[in-house]
């Protein structure tokens, strides 16, 4: 930590800017002037048009509806003479006469014939063609191109789409949108994380986000934003910082699926690019002033469903207890404590004693009647979020510029939790000759969140659901017993002796939320200033300096008494990202009779630093005098520092060229050769190529005029990419033990032969428009094979290391995306427009390393995703026809132990559950990794987005539907609390025995062995009894206790000598055990807990009207509309757990090895529940 | 002009093409960690001697303290109490010894013989644990995984008894390194006394310790092979004292350098679900041993069965408190079929895995000192019909936790992490007398010893000597002890290895290696019991069996089966290895 940066590159990077700029300003001024004095060809051009009489100059401006075009052809009728705009849409053309016809075209706008008729300055506004296939399309390194001249796919959003209603998350508004691109967001609220992945996993060791470009700085967004900082569970997800930006600033978002698209952007566009262009004030005509304000109410209306008809019990209640009562008479309830059995029942008249009760005049406790409440309900709170932003802009001749600023204020559903945002934007173009332009372009945004409720185990919902019943939560507002030392717990009253005043098994949930405190500050910086330079009609050049600066500062505090961290904690982390990006692009754009050729090539010089200090109270230590968070209240024994940090650098030279032939053909080549400082250094450098290719069929072959565009594409793209920084080498870290100086050898083997890893994929599509564009499709299938993947595979922890930097593997990603879009009406008052997107992807570990036949995802309790490569044997599991499995490689299992059976296909119980000698369910070979199960995936087998927009007159109805078929996913939620008697779907899982066998169980479940006896699929459980006599429980003595919760497992257990005794009811030989559903098989098998991950979600929904400009008579309104909206309502899931199937996502504080914290397909608290915004959004121009 | 135009792009490029190749080794260089080569041997070797000590400090302190029946957990205790052993990783140990290998090297580069003799002794200890617990494993080709070859990938296993040879020759190797005065060692430095947490560099005493390995692992491996002659050259070599032991003071800054059972740092079940185990509370009783005032907590409230205290004929009410007794209605009781616990009678009281419930449950009505038994059926929190509380809060009046005053601290004076003691030395001794063995001294010599240095280890008769008074149930002195007919010296090992038991207490990784080996003391087996059985060994873990699967399952095919190993095939805590193979021990 001595050294953070490199004077070296200190030193370059300030000198290389203005080295650049005193290049380009020389060059540029020199050649402007260069130009006006001593061009010999301009000259000769003017002697030739003096000379010739017949010659004739034309000139003019070609413009668009947003304002000047650079690139549009100007050609003469008839004539091979033509030319092309320049940057300010400027041209000039020497015709054959006065009586010339000039050709306006320009790809994705309909071309104009204008007869010059002597005229010398003829200026056009283009029309962009209908519909929306020729839309112009931002493209790497911000090249705008006619979407029909591409040869891959790209998905692109308009900001007016992704600002219809409102998103405090930008990310969450990409939703079902665009095909390819799956979404999901791990938590509730606006402070979560989300996920973007693009076209499925193709990278094992990184979390699959693509890479983000707005204005073309390249930002910074990880996944890995969680951070458990004390020694108790307090898992904060801290949210990604990408979702800062501004949702109101964005012009459009284009999103560079494959690597054919991405390849310009090397390294980090593996997983595809997310390109972001904010608004500019070019469109505005003079002054205008926009105000918007969104304020939005969001009700929970869906829970968890947990019991709430028995009180959390010790022992089943029965009306002589000995621990349940005192004195006989009055009961005590005993809720608060983690037992697995269902106790007292609620809502039935019994009264007792509380943990509230109150002492009547002669000093007894007055019991009172035992009733049921739903807490998750009565703790939340409807949440409120408010977006109000404000935009300026203002456009002339030489500038123009938009300023921006918005303030975001959201309160959770959880009191106390939220977010506060604001942003700032300003974005200035000057032209400081009509060749040269200025740009800058920055935004600032500072976010704050007070407050964030910690997830995973130890969350204030975990709280909340292990609350008996029997405790009303809003009875526990007053959550001090002695302020800052101890919190009131729901415990039976201290002077009944039954219980010590710290013995809580959790927190009170008030308490968990007050007093753990979990809050972030976070300032991005990040902007850009870029030199336009136009050398001639054919050349223009720019370079551009950007920057990108995070600083997050976090902070907990923990107040004492937490169970967790009994003595507090207090914790301070700072966390700094910048990374300045350099680079330059010259631009060819020419035409040579019918092709068209441009091309570009640059350079760039990244140079990444990031850092992170933190110091905090050791867990267990905590602080020193109550209520104070600050460091200095931490002992100098429990008082803990550490830091990290890392810098990078890549310098790239890139090149594209584009031709295009007629309007038929396109081909696109482009080039890229990155230097990383992760690499090895005699090794450090590669190249890689792409290619695509775009055929306009119908300008080939005459379909009619009902076809208006069919056009064949196909892509093949090389990327390469670096490593994360100090990969090469091994380390020592340093440590303590005591006051004692420790120092260990890392167990992580390092590489110093590290090769850059290489995605190369190829990509084949149609597109396809009919009747003028009312009716259009398009398709995509893809493949992409990752090679040489820098993976950390586990070793044999014999071998000293238990894990090693190899490059290895190739995991295949491919799939199918289909759009189809229609305007189903559209006439004067009348539009409908409705379109599909359709994913389907597939990933596959093709191979791996010698001796490595499978990669692991995750391990969470009894399941775990893990992959064998395909080809390889899977140990333990067969086909239907008894052959060993053979993997796939398919990504995304979900494994689960497997119940233990008899084996002996001669026995008459082959199949049968075969039980241990006290009647439980047993692990296949003690559940030992290679004797696992594969019991589902969690990928979706499909994901379906509908959007719908619904115009008459002034009025537009817009939803968006998306839908996730297929995909399981292992809920630790259900894990947890199905081992206590938390879930009300525990009460009633026993099977059901008909009163016709009540004395002949056994006769009963052998009737149908397939249903009652042997297990498949998901079942909940499979026992017989139940929680109470009335559900079922047979007579179960327990310490001297009859009580009626009683129940066994069917099946076999051995008899010593080869044989098997039945355990199927039989009193002389059942093991009975209590109610255990909740316990042995929940605990020790997933499948319990595993559930379908379908749904259906209506994301958006929005009606919004534009209000009549004559309602505003005088005033200088330009405009006023006015939207309600909802969004993110669950319509259907598959499963009813209660859990939203998008959640089953885990983020793991500090999971490293397989690079992301992100794990999919398992749930752990992800218990928000379910709300229904409801939201009013106003925008008035002036 | 296009020719100028071209040239400063051209000369641009060239500019990014320069700086691009330069200084990227000086980016790539780790800020934040040390290179390898510069590891400091010292705290290297703090590293592992700290890392050794709590790990195998608290094996014996906890779960095997468990498995030996010296404590019973009565919360999340499936492991503990009832023998359900779940394979065990042994990633930690194999890490340690990762950087003991880079501190031998430092040390032979260096010539640094201290420190030499240490890595060597602490790479016998750390071998000897792998191959005591799991058996087989890789010992000649393990720890090489930084040098890139396939069989350094996936390393072969050693069979266990050429693990134990090599144990054996690290430790004699050691011995000539310590040799000589503490002034000839230059090696030790202060910094080298601050890191030897253990003896503060004291290279004579790391030599009576690589002795006293030796003299363990002879034993160990003495039904399997002649050591006669190599524990009679050892018997003068061996600790002398208590002083010499081989144990390291806590340091209790936070949980992870704390005893292990404290409630400072955790939750107060941390120290709570840890009780006494019956079959060690009622040796002790028997012997009238004032040991146990050092190791547990008095119960709250005696029970006495009294069928005074109840209606004629009521058969419902099992128990009552009335004036701080607790009374237990026999009649109820019977009813309920209910029994007085009995050690001896237990395990036939409800026999393993029996669905046919003679016996449903016990009390025990013994007054000061109460155990909870051997994998007791049921929530154990429960035992001798408590009914408050739940797993992580019970407060059980009716049984006896750990002494709270030494035991729910982050440390103590009688809280040391500790590996091997002077009384495991004489009853070492004891035995190899008892065989016959000349180890200067007989065995009823070397018995008393050891049985006087464990009262002497646990302070019995000096601070705490007020309360060995004031309970009834055991004698006052050393002398008065011995001389008991059940406690002096009958020429039989089961005597020797009872009292080595004992003495083991939160040491207890030896006694469960001495029942291993001899099958005494003789342990109960209680209903809830795993599989009938305690089991022998720690089966293979995942980690390995993932990684290295083809040797791992070589090893595994060596593994000799027993009746108990139920589902889990070969790979069982119930197989035998070589050391037990053949040896018809402990069953």
């Amino acid at each position: 930590m001595k050294k953070r940066k490199n004077p070296f590159l200190i030193v370059l990077h300030r000198l290389i800017m203005p080295m650049l700029l005193l290049f380009f300003f020389s060059g540029g001024l020199f050649a402007e002037a260069h130009n006006n004095a001593s061009n010999p060809s301009k000259v000769k051009n003017s002697i030739l048009s003096t000379t010739k009489n017949f010659d004739f100059v034309v000139k003019g401006t070609v413009r668009d509806a947003n304002g000047p075009l650079q690139g549009a052809t100007v050609s003469e009728k008839g004539s091979s003479k033509q030319t092309l705009t320049n940057a300010a849409g400027e041209y000039t053309l020497t015709t054959s006469g006065p009586n010339s016809t000039l050709v306006f075209s320009f790809v994705g706008y309909a071309s104009i014939e204008v007869k010059v008729s002597g005229k010398a300055v003829n200026d056009v506004t283009l029309q962009s063609s209908d519909g929306k296939l020729t839309d112009v399309v931002v493209t790497a390194l911000g090249i705008t191109r006619a979407k029909k001249s591409l040869g891959y796919s790209v998905g692109e959003i308009k900001g007016e789409d992704m600002n219809k209603v409102s998103q405090t998350n930008l990310l969450n508004s990409m939703a079902g949108k665009v095909s390819g691109v799956s979404i999901n967001s791990t938590g509730g609220a606006p402070t979560s994380s989300v996920s973007v992945v693009i076209r499925g996993i193709r990278s094992l060791n990184t979390d699959n986000q693509p890479l983000f470009v707005v204005d073309g700085v390249p930002l910074k967004n990880s996944l890995n934003n969680v951070s458990s900082n004390t020694g108790g569970d307090n898992t904060i997800d801290y949210g990604n910082a990408i979702s800062d930006i501004n949702p109101n600033d964005i012009e459009s978002l284009t999103v560079l699926k494959g690597p054919s698209a991405a390849a310009l952007y090397g390294s980090r566009a593996g997983n595809g690019v997310i390109l972001i262009t904010t608004k500019s004030g070019k469109k505005a005509k003079g002054l205008g002033v926009t105000f918007s304000s969104n304020n939005e109410v969001a009700t929970p209306y869906k829970f968890l469903e947990t019991n709430q008809s028995y009180t959390v019990g010790n022992h089943p209640y029965t009306s002589a207890n000995s621990s349940n009562s005192l004195d006989g008479t009055n009961i005590i309830d005993l809720a608060g404590t983690d037992t697995y059995r269902f106790g007292t029942p609620l809502n039935v008249g019994i009264k007792a004693i509380q943990w509230n009760s109150v002492k009547d005049a002669s000093g007894n406790y007055i019991p009172t009647e035992m009733k049921g409440y739903n807490n998750l309900k009565n703790f939340v709170q409807n949440g409120v979020t408010s977006v109000n932003s404000l935009s300026i802009e203002n456009s002339n001749d030489k500038d123009n510029y938009r300023f921006s600023f918005s303030n975001t204020a959201n309160t959770g559903i959880l009191p106390t939790t939220g977010l506060s945002r604001n942003n700032l934007g300003l974005n200035i173009e000057h032209k400081i000759t009509d060749k040269f332009k200025v740009t800058t372009s920055l935004n600032y945004t500072r976010s704050k969140a007070d407050n964030i409720a910690a997830g995973d185990r130890g969350g204030v919902y975990q709280d909340i659901i292990y609350l008996s019943p029997s405790i009303d939560v809003r009875q526990m507002q007053n959550y001090w017993l002695t302020p800052g030392i101890q919190q009131r717990a729901a415990i039976t009253p201290v002077d009944l002796g039954l219980q010590g005043v710290t013995d809580y098994d959790f927190n009170n949930p008030y308490f968990t939320l007050n007093q753990v405190k979990n809050s972030f500050l976070r300032n991005r910086l990040f902007g850009n200033v870029k030199f336009d330079y136009q050398i001639d009609k054919h050349l223009t050049a720019f370079v551009r300096y950007s920057q990108d600066m995070l600083n997050e500062r976090r902070e907990t505090k923990i107040s004492k008494s937490l169970k967790a961290e009994r003595n507090g904690y207090y914790g301070l982390q700072n966390l700094f990202n910048t990374e300045s990006n350099t680079d330059f692009l010259v631009n060819y754009k020419n035409n040579f009779n019918d092709f068209t050729l441009s091309a570009s090539g640059g350079g760039n010089l990244q140079y990444v630093y990031g850092s992170n200090q933190q110091s905090y109270s050791q867990s267990g230590v905590g602080i020193v005098a109550p209520e104070l968070f600050n460091l200095s209240n931490i002992s100098s024994t429990g008082i803990r520092a550490n830091g990290y940090s890392s810098q990078k650098a890549l310098y790239s030279l890139y090149g594209t060229a584009t031709v295009g032939y007629k309007d038929i053909a396109y081909l696109d080549i482009t080039g890229r050769n990155d230097w990383s400082s992760t690499l090895p250094t005699n090794a450090n450098a590669y190249f890689y190529p792409s290619a695509s290719l775009s055929l306009i069929v119908n300008k080939m072959i005459n379909f009619g005029t009902a076809v208006d565009l069919v056009k064949i594409r196909g892509g093949y793209a090389s990327v390469g990419k670096d490593t994360d920084p100090y990969n090469l080498y091994g380390t020592l870290g340093i440590g303590s033990f005591g006051a004692t100086t420790i120092q260990a050898v890392s167990g992580t083997l390092k590489n110093p032969a590290l090769k850059p890893e290489q995605a190369i994929s190829t990509e084949l599509g149609i597109d396809l428009a009919f009747l003028k564009n009312r009716l259009r499709f398009e398709g995509t299938v893809y493949q992409s094979d990752n090679k040489n993947q820098v993976l950390g595979i586990s070793t044999p922890p014999s071998s000293g290391y238990t894990s090693r930097q190899i490059n290895a593997g190739l995991v295949r990603s491919e799939g199918i995306e289909l759009q189809l879009g229609g305007t189903l009406i559209t006439n004067k008052d009348w539009n409908w427009d409705l379109s599909v997107n359709y994913t389907k992807n597939n990933s596959y570990v093709i191979s791996l390393a010698n001796g490595v036949p499978y990669y692991q995802f995750w391990g969470d309790g009894p399941s775990g995703s893990w992959t064998y490569a395909k080809g390889q044997t899977i140990p333990n599991n067969f086909n239907a026809d008894g052959s060993p499995m053979i993997s796939d490689g398919k990504i995304g299992q979900i494994w689960d132990n497997k119940l233990l059976t008899v084996e002996d296909k001669t026995s008459p119980y082959y199949g049968w559950p075969l039980l241990d000698g006290g009647g439980g369910q047993q692990k296949f070979k003690g559940g030992a990794f290679n004797a696992k199960e594969i019991v589902g995936n969690f990928n979706p087998k499909l994901l379906l987005g509908v959007q719908t927009s619904l115009t008459y007159k002034r009025f537009t109805l817009s939803a968006s539907i998306d839908t996730r078929l297929g995909g399981e996913f292992f809920s630790q939620t259900y894990r947890y609390v199905g081992s206590d008697a938390v879930l009300a779907r525990q009460m009633d899982v026993g099977i059901k025995i008909p009163d016709a066998y009540k004395n002949n169980i056994p006769a009963y479940l052998k009737s149908n062995p397939d249903v009652f006896i042997k297990m498949s699929g998901f079942q909940s459980a499979h026992l017989v009894g139940g929680p109470t006599k009335a559900l079922g429980g047979f007579e179960y003595e327990d310490n001297g206790e009859i009580s009626y919760d009683g129940s066994f497992y069917p099946g076999v257990y051995s008899d010593g000598n080869g044989g098997y005794i039945e355990n199927l009811g039989d009193p002389a030989t059942t093991h009975y055990g209590y109610y255990t559903d909740a316990v042995t098989a929940n605990w020790n098998f997933a499948k319990q807990n595993m559930f379908d991950a379908s749904y259906i979600k209506l994301r958006e929904l929005n009606l919004s009207f534009d209000l009549p400009k004559q309602w505003f008579g005088k005033a200088k309104v330009q405009g006023v509309s006015f939207g309600l909206y909802t969004r993110n309502i669950i319509i259907w899931t598959k499963a009813k757990s209660g859990i939203d199937p998008e959640s089953a996502f885990y983020l793991q504080a500090g999971a490293q090895g397989n690079g992301s914290q992100f794990r999919q397909g398992i749930e752990r608290y992800n218990v928000t529940p379910w709300t229904i915004p409801a939201g009013v959004k106003i925008n008035v121009r002036f | 002009m296009k020719n100028f135009n071209r040239m400063w792009v051209g000369m641009l490029m060239l500019a990014f093409i320069t700086f691009s190749c330069q200084k990227f080794e000086v980016i790539n260089k780790d800020p934040n960690n040390l290179n390898t080569s510069d590891a400091a041997p010292d705290y290297l070797m703090a590293n592992v001697l700290t890392s050794t000590a709590m790990d195998y400090g608290n094996l014996g302190s906890g779960n095997i303290s468990g498995a030996i029946q010296h404590t019973a957990q009565d919360a999340w205790s499936s492991g503990y109490s009832n023998y359900d052993w779940s394979t065990s990783d042994w990633s930690g140990i194999y890490g340690r010894l990762r950087n003991n290998q880079v501190f031998l090297q430092k040390a032979q580069a260096n010539n640094w013989k201290f420190h030499q003799g240490v890595a060597l002794i602490m790479r016998a200890f750390n071998f000897g644990y792998i191959a005591d617990f799991w058996g087989d494993a890789p010992y000649t080709a393990a720890l090489k995984g930084d040098v890139d070859a396939a069989e350094n990938r996936f390393p072969a296993f050693d069979s266990q008894e050429s693990i134990y040879a090599g144990v054996i020759a690290d430790l004699k190797a050691a011995i000539p390194l310590l040799a000589g005065s503490r002034s000839s060692h230059s090696e030790i430095t202060p910094v080298t006394e601050s890191s030897d947490v253990f003896y503060q560099g004291d290279n004579e005493k790391w030599a009576r310790l690589a002795n006293t390995l030796l003299l363990r692992y002879y034993l160990r491996i003495s039904a399997k092979k002649d050591v006669k002659n190599d524990v009679e050259a050892l018997a003068n070599k061996v600790f002398t004292s208590n002083d010499d032991d081989f144990a390291m003071p806590l340091p209790g800054i936070d949980n992870n350098t704390s005893y292990q059972k404290n409630s400072a740092f955790g939750g107060a079940s941390n120290y709570k679900r840890n009780k006494m185990s019956a079959t060690l509370v009622t040796k002790l009783i028997a012997l009238k041993d004032p040991r146990l005032v050092i190791m547990a907590e008095p119960i709250v409230v005696n029970s006495v069965v009294d069928a005074s205290q109840f209606t004629a004929g009521d058969a419902v009410t099992l128990s009552k408190v009335n004036n701080g007794i607790r009374f237990i209605n026999p009649a109820a009781a019977e009813a309920l079929r209910f029994k007085q616990f009995n050690q001896s009678t237990y395990s036939t009281d409800r026999p393993w895995a029996s669905p046919i419930d003679v016996v449903k449950n016990f009390y025990d009505t013994t007054p000061v000192y109460v155990g909870i038994p051997i994998s007791y059926f049921g929530e154990t929190y429960t035992y001798n019909i408590n009914g408050t509380g739940g797993q992580s809060n019970s407060n059980n009046d009716y049984v006896s936790y750990m002494r709270k005053d030494i035991y729910d601290q982050k440390k103590g004076n009688l809280l040391k992490q500790r590996l091997a003691s002077y009384n495991e030395v004489c009853f070492d001794l004891a035995e190899a007398a008892q065989k016959g063995w000349n180890v200067g001294g007989s065995a009823e010599n070397w018995y008393n010893k050891g049985i006087e240095a464990s009262f002497d280890l646990w302070d019995v008769f000096h601070t705490y000597q007020g309360d060995v008074d004031h309970y009834s149930g055991c004698v006052k002195d050393k002398e008065t002890y011995l001389t008991q007919s059940n406690v002096a010296y009958d020429g039989t090992l089961n005597r020797i290895i009872e009292q080595k038991w004992i003495a083991s207490w939160q040491a207890s990784v030896e006694a469960y290696m001495d029942w291993r080996r001899t099958g005494l003391p003789t342990l109960n087996i209680g209903y809830v019991s795993k599989r009938g059985a305690i089991p022998l060994r720690f089966a293979y873990h995942n980690t390995e069996l993932q990684s290295n699967t083809a040797n791992t399952n070589a090893a595994i095919n060596k593994l000799e089966e027993s009746s108990y190993v139920g589902p889990d095939g070969k790979n069982s805590p119930w197989s035998k290895f070589w050391l037990l193979q053949g040896t018809g021990k402990p069953w």
